[in-house]
């Protein structure tokens, strides 16, 4: 069993190592993609700060512009009013004229309009005479006349002449002698800058902000501030930190969190107007664009880690399919293997059974014979028994090697004829009058066939030990068994008296010879006794040929065994 | 004074045998029983010198039991006759003296002298 689990055990290596690898390459996969999507996300982001950076500067440069103009139209009614007085002013068409002129020309001005020391609006764009209306409560009115120079941005606002929302750029007008006589206000529509904001399509979908140096929002794209809540500006906390490092800093891209949402944030400051620009954009957005661009890239990844994962799950069922189907085969094996042993084992007994039977019947048969030569009185009988219960002996001697033969499949036949010899000199009481010399090559026979040779040896040995030496005739035997290819040769050579002269061994009439013929004929081989210097008994037979003779044996000859 | 010998033996004609060989021997065979439970009363009764015993009987005692059973009571030289020697090996008796069956009666003769040369 040892020796056989190396196989299913390599095996099962082959199988789990396929699992492995296909988990391995599951993992190669999952990680490129990773990196791949990592590395996307960053460019993202810089592509994010890159827009952030470049939107705001373009707004901040629109605005720049933007507000010259509109700056330029204010110094431009305050020039309209030729330095008269309010009352002939406010009547003068011409000069209304001028300002809707004025107005007319820049589409994201909603009206111009001039107001006196007091506060009252005595020329406006887009009604003549002006309507009887007081901002001397707007806040940039009470800047100027507070003693601000310069220009002005209101905060958001809706306009008390217009009803439209918007803010102010406004500056004062003075005198011959610097004294204040009112302020000229340019309303900017804020409804034109967000559609501007809005028409310009950007790429993660910012929001545009236009806010006071105070970061009050003016315009804010999407989502609009109104005038009465107008909300606070998107990332003010990041601008503010901003300012605060580096107030000179008039163009950056700042990035983190504020209001609760990571952002990145580009701001401007629009050129000599206390006015700046931002540009955010929110996690969503960049999110939404990394998935955009990761779709194709991320679909081909999930096929593929699909796929990955379905030959994975298969690798591995097939590789624990294999494994029990080889613990089934094991356990059927070992199963199989206790019932051949435990059969084995059940056969050897009942083998040695037989064994034991078959001698005992021998030994029943020899004492009938032994007892039989006890009860006669004619010594030539006495022999013949005696003979017989020989030939007996040497059957049982093969049976009593091949119950003793454990493993070995047949008859150790050098060995055997050690031990017939020795019985057979002790049966005739020959001693050490007769030596034997056995040379043998390793020759095992089966039962058949070594049952046979044994008899014959038996005879020839027998008929020596009862003629060849007589008493005062000392000599050997000379017994040898060789192989030669696919066949054997047995020679029993001794140096007795000889055999008389003239002796044919086929017309013998003794039994043992006749014995020797018909089992030489059985065995298939050819015998032959000479008798020149020596008695030499030869026969050459074919092993493991004794089936295809059986047909030949005469009936006889059985009958004589 | 003869060898008194007790004979272990189911098998009459074998029996017979045994006792014309053990005669020429000069032996004297005191009892023979058929069974192991003979046998021990047969030993209680003869105190043999020499235990032949064959090993197969029988009833539900063999000749191994038997003559353990007679050795545990009165040492006696004890020879096995029997075609199974490997028994003896796996019973416990590796220095049992035991011949073949078929034994010829030069060997059984043999070895009585050696079984009571040793005076077992």
């Amino acid at each position: 069993m040892a020796g056989n689990g190396g196989v299913p055990a390599r095996r099962f290596g082959r199988d789990r190592l396929a699992g492995y690898a296909a988990l391995a390459c599951l993992g190669v996969v999952a990680g490129v993609f990773g990196l791949f999507a990592a590395a996307s996300y960053e460019r993202v982001v810089a592509r994010a700060e890159q827009q952030a950076h470049d939107s705001a500067f373009f707004f901040a440069d629109h605005g720049s512009r933007l507000f010259e103009a509109a700056d330029l139209a204010t110094s431009e009614a305050i020039a309209a009013l030729e330095g008269e007085p309010w009352d002939k002013a406010a009547v003068s068409r011409r000069a209304a004229q001028a300002l809707e002129r004025l107005s007319d020309r820049f589409p994201y001005v909603d009206a111009l309009f001039l107001t006196d020391t007091e506060g009252r609006i005595r020329l406006v764009s887009n009604s003549f005479p002006a309507p009887d209306v007081d901002v001397s409560d707007r806040e940039y009115f009470t800047s100027h006349r507070e003693g601000r120079r310069g220009l002005y941005v209101s905060r958001l606002l809706v306009s008390r002449t217009t009803g439209n929302p918007g803010f102010v750029l406004s500056r004062g007008i003075y005198g011959d002698n610097g004294e204040f006589r009112g302020i000229a206000a340019t309303i900017v529509a804020t409804s034109y800058l967000a559609e501007f904001y809005r028409s310009i399509n950007l790429p993660f979908d910012p929001t545009i902000s236009l806010f006071r140096a105070d970061f009050h929002p003016l315009v804010r794209q999407p989502g609009n501030a109104e005038p009465e809540n107008p909300g606070r500006l998107q990332g003010e906390a990041l601008i503010r930190k901003a300012l605060a490092d580096s107030p000179s800093t008039e163009l950056a891209t700042v990035s983190g969190k504020a209001g609760g949402e990571e952002l990145i944030l580009g701001y401007a400051k629009i050129e000599n107007v206390p006015l700046y620009v931002s540009v955010a954009i929110d996690r969503p957005a960049l999110l939404r664009v990394w998935f955009d661009e990761s779709r194709v890239p991320g679909v081909m990844a999930a096929v593929a880690l699909a796929a990955l994962g379905a030959l994975t799950v298969f690798v591995f069922r097939q590789a624990r399919r294999d494994e029990e189907a080889k613990r089934l085969l094991e356990s059927t094996v070992e199963a199989r293997t206790a019932d051949l042993r435990s059969a084995n084992r059940q056969l050897e007994v009942l083998v040695q059974e037989v064994h034991h039977r078959v001698k005992n019947n021998l030994q029943v048969i020899s004492s009938m014979l032994r007892l039989q030569s006890i009860q006669m009185n004619d010594d030539g009988v006495r022999k013949a028994l005696q003979d017989s219960v020989n030939r007996v002996h040497a059957m049982s001697l093969v049976h009593e090697m091949l119950s003793g033969a454990g493993d070995r499949a047949g008859l150790e036949f050098r060995e055997y004829l050690r031990d017939l010899t020795d019985q057979l000199r002790e049966s005739y009481g020959v001693g050490d009058r007769v030596a034997i010399a056995i040379e043998c090559d390793d020759l095992t026979l089966d039962m058949t066939q070594g049952i046979l040779l044994a008899l014959i040896v038996n005879e020839i040995f027998s008929n020596a030990l009862k003629h060849a030496f007589p008493p005062g005739h000392p000599g050997e035997m000379r017994i040898a068994l060789e192989r030669q290819g696919a066949r054997a040769r047995l020679t029993m050579r001794d140096n007795g008296i000889g055999l008389p002269a003239g002796f044919d061994w086929r017309k013998a009439s003794s039994l043992g010879l006749q014995i020797v013929q018909s089992l030489a004929v059985k065995l298939g081989g050819e015998a032959s006794l000479t008798t020149a210097g020596s008695t030499c008994f030869t026969l050459v037979f074919p092993l493991g040929n004794v089936a295809a003779a059986d047909a030949e044996l005469p009936t006889d000859a059985v009958g004589a065994l | 004074m003869p060898i008194r010998v007790l004979i272990i033996e189911d098998e009459p004609l074998i029996v017979l045998d045994l006792k014309a060989i053990l005669g020429e021997l000069g032996c004297e065979v005191v009892a023979v029983a058929g069974t192991a439970e003979e046998a021990l009363e047969a030993a209680g009764r003869e105190r043999p010198d020499l235990i032949l015993a064959d090993i197969r009987l029988p009833g539900p005692m063999d000749g191994i039991d038997a003559v353990k059973a007679i050795q545990a009571r009165s040492p006696t030289p004890v020879l096995f006759v029997t075609g199974n020697w490997r028994e003896l090996r796996d019973r416990g008796l590796p220095d049992a003296m035991a011949i073949g069956k078929p034994y010829l009666p030069s060997v059984l003769r043999q070895a009585i002298q050696t079984v009571m040369g040793h005076g077992r």
